[in-house]
């Protein structure tokens, strides 16, 4: 809800900062490591996630993309390896902390 | 909540102090003037915790216990514009 000439008016966020011009946003934003014990190759590691999170996350929008990381609303799950130790790297933006915070524990579930 | 505005150098001053509170007691903080403003990083050596804060956005990397991630987060939060 916004007040614009002296009435109260339903807007989404990237209007509200268009409209109010002198209000930057500031983007608060997380980076979670989970290691993985496992000797399967990255895109499988994310066809596996994919599968859990579109089953558990039905009511979301789950994509793996190009085969390079998954995202759902602003958070993206990508592999990465060092040597031979992998880990899954999460990020997400403040406003989806719920989510986010969910999907991190259903992560760390199945490490 | 969205977060908006700018970190001052008052309110990361502020946010160090929470921090020192919540137990994170070395830390180490570094600035540098970037093409978009300071940057200012900050590292909690003993938890391997990096904070970015920047003119446009914050970044918290953590690896190790949600619970410490959550401590910096609330802290933050307390030390921003939000709606």
């Amino acid at each position: 809800l916004a007040m614009k000439d002296g009435k109260l008016i339903l807007m989404n966020l990237p209007e509200v900062f268009k409209e109010f011009g002198n209000i930057n946003r500031h983007i608060v934003t997380f980076s979670s490591l989970i290691k993985l014990e496992t000797t399967s190759p990255p895109l499988q590691i994310l066809e596996q996630i994919h599968s859990l999170m579109k089953d558990k996350l039905n009511a979301w929008d789950v994509k793996l993309v190009d085969g390079q990381c998954i995202k759902v609303e602003s958070i993206v799950i990508k592999v990465n390896e060092e040597a031979s130790e992998k880990k899954l790297c999460v990020t997400w933006e403040n406003q989806d902390e719920d989510i986010g915070r969910y999907v991190i524990g259903l992560l760390q579930s199945i490490e | 909540t969205y977060e908006y505005g700018s970190m001052s150098s008052m309110d990361i001053d502020i946010f160090l102090n929470k921090l020192k509170q919540d137990g994170f007691t070395d830390v180490k903080v570094t600035q540098t003037s970037e093409v978009d403003g300071v940057l200012t990083k900050i590292r909690l050596v003993n938890e391997e915790i990096d904070i970015d804060i920047s003119e446009k956005g914050t970044h918290i990397m953590c690896e190790g216990k949600e619970s410490w991630r959550l401590k910096i987060r609330d802290s933050l939060l307390s030390c921003m514009n939000k709606f």
